[in-house]
């Protein structure tokens, strides 16, 4: 329930009028900040989803296969230069992007992330950064504007950022793929004596 | 079973409104959507009283009958104003002498009226040899009715925090008949160009 809490709180600050014209100023405060914000509140609200209610949703989100097709496509929709504009010019966008970032991609999301196989998650992080350079590559070396509504100066900066992130995710995610994930030691250590047959024939 | 359901349907529900949302993925930048649109249906141009460099005051109505192509402007513009300006010179300079000022006139209007009064107008034309009787500089008389004028050109203007603009530049092409048909690149004077040949 906390999470719950915590999840429509956050909606509901990022809805205040002043706070969203503050993000919506900049492109990097729009699709940086103000874009995944959102996913996160609907990330918080699926968290905090009362049991019964998931069971159902869950039901037909087998493996989150459904949850991750949701959120592709609606991701890969807000990516488009043509609806940042257009949620920046026309309350209807705006009311979209406000109701699907939580609840077609966060609370999917969310429900949806464990369920991958260990492979399907590697290849969404995979395509994500692969996603953040193409991205970075366009608005860094675009001669023209792709949103009417930002200054050419700030999408190169956008482009950086995007450079900077994916090499963050990329990096974080080659040390995970390597690196077992338990703490420091414990490999080494000799295995106790276990009741599982597969183990005990090492 | 359920998941495999809800999924496909998710996937076809979503391909369609990926598809219908970028015109049959042919535009996903709103200048591509509008130009897209533009071509498709064309849109007439609104009343617009003007003041030319020279000081004359003429509509925007004026140039019924003829092909008008047209940029925005504003004098102080350091960048892509320079490049379609040059563009509309190379479209004056690639134009058939006899369609010049008769079937094709050129037009640049200042979103900028309160800065680019007929100094300012006087010294652009004479930067890019403008002469009226084919290319006018010009501002809107009664600046309140520009918003429109922006509006229907899908003119998005912002300041660019240096005192200038941020504009999407672009060559207008306006039919005889009053409408805009055509928006092209600000730097490719030979696509209006093959645009024109074939249209008398």
């Amino acid at each position: 329930m906390k999470w719950m809490a915590g999840g429509l709180l956050l909606f509901g600050i990022l809805a205040l009028p002043p706070i969203r014209h503050a993000f919506e100023q900049t492109m990097a405060g729009h699709m940086l900040l103000q874009i995944p914000l959102l996913v996160l509140s609907g990330v918080w609200i699926g968290w905090g989803l009362p049991a019964g209610k998931r069971k159902a949703l869950q039901a037909m989100n087998g493996y989150g296969l459904t949850g991750l097709a949701l959120v592709v496509i609606t991701a890969l929709f807000w990516m488009l230069p043509r609806h940042l504009d257009a949620s920046l010019e026309g309350t209807a966008y705006e009311i979209g992007k406000f109701l699907s970032l939580p609840l077609l991609v966060g609370i999917p999301l969310q429900l949806s992330w464990r369920r991958l196989t260990a492979i399907g998650r590697g290849l969404v992080w995979s395509n994500l950064i692969a996603m953040l350079w193409v991205l970075s590559w366009l608005y860094l070396s675009a001669p023209v504007r792709v949103c009417n509504n930002y200054r050419i100066d700030e999408q190169a900066l956008v482009g950086q950022i995007l450079l900077l992130l994916g090499f963050v995710i990329a990096t974080a995610l080659t040390v995970r793929a390597f690196i077992p994930s338990r703490p420091a030691g414990v490999a080494a250590r000799p295995l106790s004596p276990s009741p599982d047959p597969a183990l005990r024939k090492t | 079973m359920r998941t495999a359901l809800a999924t496909i349907l998710v996937l076809l529900t979503g391909t369609g409104v990926l598809w219908t949302a970028t015109d049959g993925a042919r535009a996903f930048t709103t200048e591509g959507a509008r130009r897209l649109d533009i071509r498709k249906s064309p849109r007439p141009v609104p009343a617009l009283m003007l003041q030319d460099h020279t000081g004359s005051r003429f509509g925007l109505e004026q140039f019924r009958g003829r092909w008008v192509v047209l940029d925005f402007i504003y004098t102080r513009c350091a960048d892509l104003c320079i490049t379609a300006g040059n563009t509309l010179s190379e479209i004056r300079d690639g134009l058939p002498e006899e369609r010049l000022g008769r079937g094709v006139s050129l037009l640049s209007i200042s979103f900028d009226p309160t800065h680019d009064q007929l100094p300012q107008l006087e010294y652009y034309a004479r930067r890019y040899r403008a002469h009226a009787d084919h290319w006018s500089i010009a501002r809107a008389s009664d600046p309140d009715r520009l918003p429109a004028l922006l509006d229907t050109f899908q003119v998005t203007v912002i300041p660019d925090g240096w005192g200038g603009y941020e504009h999407n530049a672009a060559m207008y092409v306006i039919d005889p008949g009053g409408l805009l048909v055509a928006i092209f690149d600000y730097d490719d004077p030979s696509a209006v160009l093959g645009f024109l040949e074939g249209r008398p």
